[in-house]
């Protein structure tokens, strides 16, 4: 027997191993992601354990600036065995930092005109958001020996709160409340969020009978 | 309104999340960020009481409970808070600000163009109250921040371009 089940209602106690069992995944999966960053800038790279939350809608902008401060986010979609979003979500600032600091430039600007983002800090910003992306997914895919799709990256740069929205948008018209892990990191002197809001996961395929 | 008076009524301002409502009287001032949602602006020139919802997402497909980031909902209770507050659908103004498409990427089908789909729904919904729209800055590609003056009605949008409009 097949059946679906919406990743925050837990009615049975298969149901809650199980998802105490993602729970760990994610843990590893974060490690697996501080290391290969690691090899990347060459330096300690923190990134605390993913935190699963409950949280009205409303109070997502909370997590980052102020409501008018720019901020830029790389989404991904991910489906299969596991569905959702995963995204990466930087200040303006940071950003420019991420830049400077992959490139060892100086650059003080990194719009090509008001409103864009020059081409290489996206591109940059999309590189490094990969990395948080193919690492989580295959770290977990590897787990639950299932594959796990990804899609290609979105980037959306613009006020926190827009940016902000573009990743839960379509995540919402299941619930009011929306069941996120968050995750800070910092690289040298950049802070940014890794996200995953899960839409759902398939238990029943996940764990053995 | 002008930046000037943004900002000598930022004390008065009253901000409105994602997926929230509010409403107020003159002089106060409600302030909301748009990209892909849309703010709907409903105003009585009569007493300056006005409303301001941030709408995500037209409608709810098969969810129960009621939330205002949906359109539907959001402009059923704020025509619902109008009525009970004694004032005619027909003496009310609407503006609408927001339904961009503000992400960039080669292929963007996993984020769904849900703000022209977003404005669309408000228009319609409005139209079918009796509510006159008054004025639009909607679609586009780029993120929008509206401060809703109760003063007089006016809307004074700052675009992420840098651009500058007074609805």
């Amino acid at each position: 027997m097949k059946f679906f089940k919406f990743f925050k209602k837990k009615n049975n106690e298969k149901e809650d191993i199980l998802s105490q069992m993602i729970d760990h995944f994610i843990d590893v999966a974060t490690v697996e992601i501080a290391g290969k960053l690691q090899d990347m800038f060459n330096q300690p790279i923190i990134i605390n354990n993913m935190v699963k939350s409950m949280i009205d809608i409303t109070e997502l902008p909370m997590l980052i600036g102020n409501e008018e401060d720019t901020a830029i986010s790389v989404i991904f979609e991910i489906e299969n065995e596991i569905q959702g979003k995963i995204a990466i979500l930087i200040s303006n600032a940071g950003a420019k930092n991420l830049y400077n600091l992959l490139t060892q430039k100086n650059i003080e600007n990194i719009e090509e005109k008001k409103g864009y983002l020059l081409p290489e800090v996206s591109s940059c910003i999309e590189s490094v958001a990969s990395i948080f992306a193919m690492t989580f997914v295959s770290a977990i895919s590897n787990f639950i020996q299932k594959p796990i799709f990804t899609s290609v990256p979105v980037i959306s740069y613009s006020y926190r709160d827009s940016v902000i929205n573009e990743i839960v948008i379509d995540q919402t018209n299941s619930d009011d409340s929306l069941e996120i892990y968050i995750s800070k990191f910092l690289i040298e002197n950049i802070e940014g969020y890794f996200l995953f809001v899960p839409k759902y996961v398939n238990y029943l395929n996940l764990g053995s009978e | 309104m002008d930046k000037n008076d943004i900002e000598n009524a930022y004390s008065n301002t009253i901000y409105v999340s994602i997926g929230d409502a509010k409403y107020d009287y003159s002089p106060k001032v409600l302030k909301t960020i748009v990209g892909s949602c849309v703010a709907i602006a409903i105003y009585s020139e009569v007493d300056g009481f006005g409303w301001l919802s941030h709408i995500m997402l037209p409608k709810a497909i098969n969810h129960k409970s009621n939330n205002f980031k949906y359109a539907d909902y959001a402009i059923s209770k704020g025509i619902e808070l109008f009525k009970i507050k004694g004032y005619k659908m027909s003496n009310l103004t609407a503006k609408l600000v927001g339904g961009a498409k503000i992400y960039f990427a080669s292929q963007d089908s996993i984020i769904p163009d849900i703000g022209k789909e977003n404005v669309l729904i408000c228009r319609k919904l409005l139209i079918e109250n009796n509510i006159k729209i008054k004025a639009e800055n909607v679609l586009g590609s780029f993120g929008r921040t509206v401060f809703f003056n109760l003063k007089d009605g006016s809307l004074f949008v700052k675009c992420f371009d840098g651009t500058q409009i007074v609805l």
